[in-house]
């Protein structure tokens, strides 16, 4: 009798020594996974935060060519904010979905390879073959974070002018 | 009768160890049970707090197709700015227009580089989502878009209609 209880009573207590570890091990696999992918939501939050990318200057350059009717507009985009990875960035161009870190496939891309822009950076940001005429048009910069940088401008007949710019990150309603 | 003290003894004893086994048998599938429960929704909560895009549309210029042949198509784009990649087809992401949902079958995921079907958006890709209407909505009029993924992660947009 006596022995029939201790034996029962080891198997119980082995048993709620495995259960406790098995818990434990799901709770801590739990644990460091969404700790860790709470870390990746601060860091966006936190970039975001820290995103400030405008015009170094009201316009960059333009270059007007009368023979074809069209101009091109460069860019000069500076980091005032923390570093951020240029592969990343998107653009949209009049409405419409441009690569921006190759120039040849559309008329949209950056003049180099950038891979990281640091803080004090300036990217050279190209805009080519805009037909020369008085046509309103638009650029919205999509950083890697979401947070986004747009300019509108336009040919006056002699100059292009910068009409808006304006900055943002995204936001339940944006 | 003399033999029935320990044979009664083994029979306690069998009796007992299969009792307990049964114990810790129910609490070792209970347990497994819940350590299950544990890492799906440990899972399920890293991949919530890993996903999140934005709709990268010029509020003001939504590409679209020709406004007076119907049906009319309007183009929005989803970047990823999570750190997974999330589906991006049919099945897994709704979309609603002033509240109302539209059609899986009114709904095109593409590549908005190639024009190619696609089914999921890595991070730092952009997709387009064709949302085709019977109708050209009101041209002037402010809509809301709102996008909802597979997992419940949403974003609303405004914009105005062409």
């Amino acid at each position: 009798m006596g022995f029939s209880v201790s034996a029962s009573a080891a198997i119980i207590f082995i048993s709620f020594l495995v259960a406790a570890s098995t818990l434990y091990t799901a709770w801590d696999n739990s644990y460091t996974n969404v700790q860790a992918a709470r870390e990746d939501w601060y860091n966006l939050k936190l970039s975001q935060l820290n995103t400030l990318v405008d015009l170094n200057g009201t316009l960059g350059a333009a270059s007007i060519d009368d023979t074809d009717k069209v101009y091109n507009v460069t860019l000069y985009i500076e980091d005032y904010g923390s570093t951020m990875y240029v592969k990343g960035w998107s653009a949209v161009y009049d409405g419409y979905y441009r690569t921006i870190y190759n120039v040849s496939d559309d008329n949209v891309g950056f003049l180099k390879n950038y891979t990281y822009v640091l803080p004090g950076d300036t990217l050279l940001l190209n805009v080519t073959n805009i037909p020369l005429d008085s046509t309103h048009h638009n650029l919205t910069v999509i950083f890697d974070n979401g947070c986004w940088l747009r300019i509108g401008w336009y040919y006056n007949g002699s100059a292009v002018l910068i009409t808006d710019r304006e900055n943002g990150c995204p936001t339940e309603v944006s | 009768m003399a033999a029935g003290g320990p044979a009664s003894e083994l029979i306690m004893f069998i009796v007992a160890v299969i009792v307990a086994g049964s114990v810790a048998g129910a609490l070792a599938y209970v347990t497994t049970d819940i350590a299950h429960g544990m890492n799906y929704r440990g899972t399920l909560l890293a991949d919530q707090l890993r996903t999140d895009f934005a709709i990268i549309n010029d509020p003001n210029n939504i590409p679209h197709s020709n406004l007076s042949a119907q049906p009319v198509n309007y183009t929005f784009y989803i970047k990823n700015i999570g750190k997974i990649a999330f589906p991006f087809s049919q099945d897994s992401v709704q979309v609603l227009l002033n509240g109302i949902m539209i059609s899986p079958s009114n709904l095109t995921f593409l590549d908005p580089q190639t024009g190619a079907e696609i089914n999921t958006l890595q991070p730092y890709e952009v997709g387009a989502v064709n949302v085709t209407l019977g109708n050209a909505l009101t041209s002037g009029d402010d809509y809301t878009l709102t996008v909802v993924l597979s997992n419940g992660e949403r974003r609303s947009f405004v914009f105005r209609a062409p």
